[in-house]
């Protein structure tokens, strides 16, 4: 029965096509502006790290000045970064699975062969080897750098490919020479593509921007002095003792954001005992003269109370729900109309036997079949649109402009399934015709 | 007006389209409405002036490849050259530049003792800096040539003199914030002198709450990099670029961070803004089709239902302009039922928003704009099926369907 309902069901969309085809299209561009805009709010406000979002943790210290709350705030809450020396001290009690500290520099970027003038300012962070390790980075050649590394500050760097295209034309890069600013660094490891959206680690207005291309030990960043006072925010309540990066670097100034990955609650407990016996330590020491405010702040908490998120794309997708409803009612009329031509056939069926449930049966794969090419064209108008949004939107990763399987499947179905339930009433509205009446008039 | 009877009762016995096409009405008006406020506000705070010549100003940010006790010399031998470079207006050094989404802020205050009033942007440089800006001055004077300062890094809390901008200077003193010429205001708990108000001055982020208010100083600083701002004649400034960068390359050891166009600052500053405006263009214009279409669909849908009926009115006597107005004014009244629920559902959608995300609601006028152009939309999208029942020949009545 199905395949005949289906064969009468083609020859009843190719009798009417122009209302089937209109019907399609409609359906199709309320798919496409739905599915466009809520692909980028899914993808803007997804969880980055599904496998590590209950073990990775923001360390905030409450460093601040003893006179006032930190930020002004009528809630003291503690600053979101902490100073060198603090991180530094941090890792050496190696308390927890992993410390990463997120620090950064820019400098003048190029091969030992290059001029001085292609020589190229970049944006270089500065981490651990734990950083590729929590944050699930995969490496295209080579690896992170040994923990040696970390602890006396090698000259090693792990680079993205999209450098490495750059530079060494995709070629394995490892063991070759780089120079930052009048140092010279061995590459050790080059990064595949890696998505890590919202790129909840560093400064929240970065947030849906691709990472940085160049990494290197944090320890290293604190050797070599490499320090970007006009490119990377701090605070300072208290002056550096002197004009210095050493002095800056053992001043009470905050801008190195600390991560650290506690596996469950027993070592988050651990971990928040061990950062009050560190801070009760250091007041000994006439530090941390404000309340103890220690805190340790998930990547979804964090991107949360940074307003990282927009509010632009949610209200799109609301725009565009409303409008889809609006096409599925615009499809339900074409649906309507091409049902009402079909007022004598449902008499002539129904006179011969047929029940208004089959009836219902054989008109519901009708519309599902519209549904479904709907959707498929819906599928794809919003390929074209989600490339447009990534030429348009030229501020944010064009990762963010990617549908998962799982998307398009339910682009596919929620069409289908709406069509059908929106088809209900003009096929119910059709099989009531009285078959008596119609009948006489053909 | 006769006819108005006969509509609202076929409007009874056809209710599922009637309803139908008054929802759809609807769902447009408030769809409409909505996004038509949410795509100005947009473009509003992207046309906002920043105060700069914007089409002459660039900048440059780059390092003073010298010692640090050389490079306050090395900073003034850098700005004696650039101003010589032909097609230069004004070439001055900055701590920053507006709208770029790096600066400073600094908290404000008239009191000493009070926490503060409001904040501000900041932006220190030589004397020139005014100039190279290209702001206005609306009350007060430039600063003296005896109120410059030399210093390394953090020039705001050196500041003796300063000036602010209007809008600053109004959320302090309100109406008379003309007097705020000569008096000293604390910023950053540090007493300061305003010498001049000028027009209009944006600081570094351009979704700040308080993006108008600037503080500007004569302090120059010599810090390891520094932004130039250059003001060029009209239409010298891709030239002007070209022969500062030949300059500044001349040193060894410079490194050239940015070299930017205050135009391409701003499109950068509000790409996000654009793109959301952009994009809800986009939807506004998907909607009035997918309305007119379906709109054009029902009328023609009714028409051809009633197409006995038409035949009938025509060989009753009937003429073809009774028969269009028949079915214009039909829509007119199915359209503004349609209105009505809208502009319900328009002011709920409007509140969940502000609620939510904390806009703005939609202003009445919206609404009265708003209806105007879905009737426009209506009538527009009627008139050829209304056409069409009028062509249909009188003789149809006397055919059976």
């Amino acid at each position: 029965m199905g395949i005949y309902y289906t064969k009468l069901a083609f020859l009843s969309l190719w009798k009417t096509r122009y209302m089937s085809l209109l019907a399609i299209i409609v359906i199709a561009v309320g798919i496409a502006a739905t599915m466009t805009t809520y692909t980028i709010n899914y993808m803007m406000t997804k969880d980055p790290l599904p496998s590590k979002s209950d073990s990775l943790h923001l360390v905030r210290l409450n460093n601040w000045s003893p006179e006032v709350i930190y930020g002004n705030r009528d809630e003291e809450h503690a600053p979101i970064y902490m100073s060198v020396q603090d991180a530094v001290n941090l890792i050496r009690h190696d308390k927890a699975q992993a410390h990463i500290p997120i620090a950064g520099f820019k400098d003048m970027l190029k091969l030992p062969s290059q001029d001085a003038i292609d020589a190229k300012m970049t944006f270089v962070r500065a981490s651990t080897r734990d950083f590729f390790s929590s944050f699930e980075v995969p490496f295209l050649y080579g690896s992170s750098w040994p923990k040696g590394s970390d602890q006396s500050g090698e000259q090693v760097v792990v680079i993205s490919k999209k450098l490495n295209e750059q530079l060494f034309e995709g070629k394995d890069s490892i063991g070759q020479l780089i120079e930052l600013g009048e140092h010279q660094f061995t590459i050790v490891g080059v990064i595949d593509d890696w998505f890590v959206l919202p790129r909840f680690y560093g400064e929240s207005t970065r947030a849906f921007k691709s990472p940085r291309d160049i990494f290197v030990p944090f320890q290293t960043q604190l050797n070599l002095e490499f320090w970007s006072p006009n490119v990377q925010a701090f605070e300072c309540w208290k002056d550096a003792e002197n004009a210095s990066v050493a002095a800056f670097w053992a001043s009470e100034c905050i801008w190195v954001y600390f991560w650290v990955q506690l596996n469950n609650e027993l070592e988050k407990d651990a971990y928040m005992d061990f950062l009050d016996s560190y801070v009760e330590q250091q007041k000994s020491l006439g530090r941390f003269q404000r309340p103890t405010l220690n805190e340790l702040q998930s990547p979804a908490e964090y991107l949360k109370e940074r307003e990282a998120y927009s509010s632009d794309s949610e209200i799109a997708v609301w725009l565009a729900i409303c409008f889809f409803a609006l096409c599925l009612l615009n499809a339900m009329s074409i649906i309507m109309t091409k049902f009402q031509s079909k007022a004598g056939e449902v008499a002539l069926r129904r006179a011969v036997g047929a029940s208004s449930v089959d009836l219902i049966q054989q008109y519901m794969i009708e519309t599902g079949i519209i549904g479904l090419i709907g959707g498929l064209l819906g599928l794809l108008l919003s390929q074209i649109c989600l490339f447009l949004s990534s030429q348009l939107y030229t501020h944010l990763s064009k990762d963010i402009m990617a549908m998962s399987v799982q998307l398009m499947i339910v682009t596919v179905l929620l069409s289908v399934v709406s069509s059908l339930i929106f088809g209900l009433f003009p096929i119910v509205k059709a099989i009531r015709v009285q078959p008596a009446t119609q009948l006489k008039s053909l | 007006m006769k006819d108005l009877l006969p509509i609202l009762k076929s409007l009874k016995s056809n209710f599922g389209a009637s309803s139908l096409f008054i929802l759809q009405v609807a769902i447009t008006f408030t769809i409409l409405v909505n996004a038509v406020y949410l795509a100005l506000d947009k473009r509003e705070s992207i046309g906002r002036a920043s105060g700069l010549d914007e089409q002459n100003v660039f900048y440059i940010a780059t390092n003073l490849p010298v010692d640090e006790a050389a490079r306050a010399g090395m900073l003034d031998q850098d700005l004696a050259n650039l101003r010589a470079l032909s097609g230069v207006e004004f070439a001055s050094v900055s701590s920053g530049v507006p709208l770029s989404g790096w600066g400073r802020f600094l908290e404000v205050a008239t009191e000493p003792d009070s926490r503060y009033d409001t904040f501000s942007g900041y932006y220190g440089g030589d004397l020139n800096l005014l100039s190279a800006f290209g702001v206005q001055l609306v009350a007060g004077n430039r600063f003296s040539p005896s109120s410059e300062l030399n210093v390394r890094t953090d020039g705001h809390k050196d500041a003796i003199d300063i000036m602010i901008t209007k809008p600053l200077a109004q959320s302090l003193y309100a109406d008379e914030w003309e007097q705020v010429v000569g008096k000293t205001i604390y910023i950053d708990k540090k007493p300061q002198r305003v010498v001049g108000v000028i027009d209009k001055l944006q600081a570094a982020w351009p979704t700040w709450v308080v993006v108008e208010h600037v503080v500007l100083a004569p302090v120059k600083e010599a810090d390891a990099m520094v932004y130039y701002i250059i003001r060029t004649q009209l239409g010298q400034q891709s030239d002007v670029m070209e022969k500062a960068l030949a300059y500044l390359m001349s040193f060894h050891g410079r490194k050239i961070d940015k070299i930017e166009t205050f135009e391409q600052v701003k499109a950068s500053a509000y790409s996000a803004e654009n793109a959301a405006s952009n994009t809800l263009f986009g939807v506004i214009g998907g909607l009035l089709m997918v309305t007119a279409l379906g709109i054009f669909g029902q009328s023609r849908y009714s028409i051809i239902k009633r197409t006995k009926l038409i035949g009938i009115r025509r060989a009753m006597g009937a003429s073809k302009g009774q028969i269009i107005r028949y079915f214009v004014l039909e829509n007119l009244v199915l359209c503004s039922i349609g209105i009505v629920i809208g502009i319900i559902a328009a002011i709920v959608l409007s509140n969940a928003f502000s609620n939510a995300f904390s806009l703005g609601t939609v202003p009445a006028s919206y609404m009265v704009l708003g209806t105007l152009s879905t009737i426009l939309l209506g009538q527009v999208a009627v008139l050829y099926p209304a056409f069409k029942a009028s062509q249909l020949s009188p003789a149809i009545a006397t055919r059976t369907v």
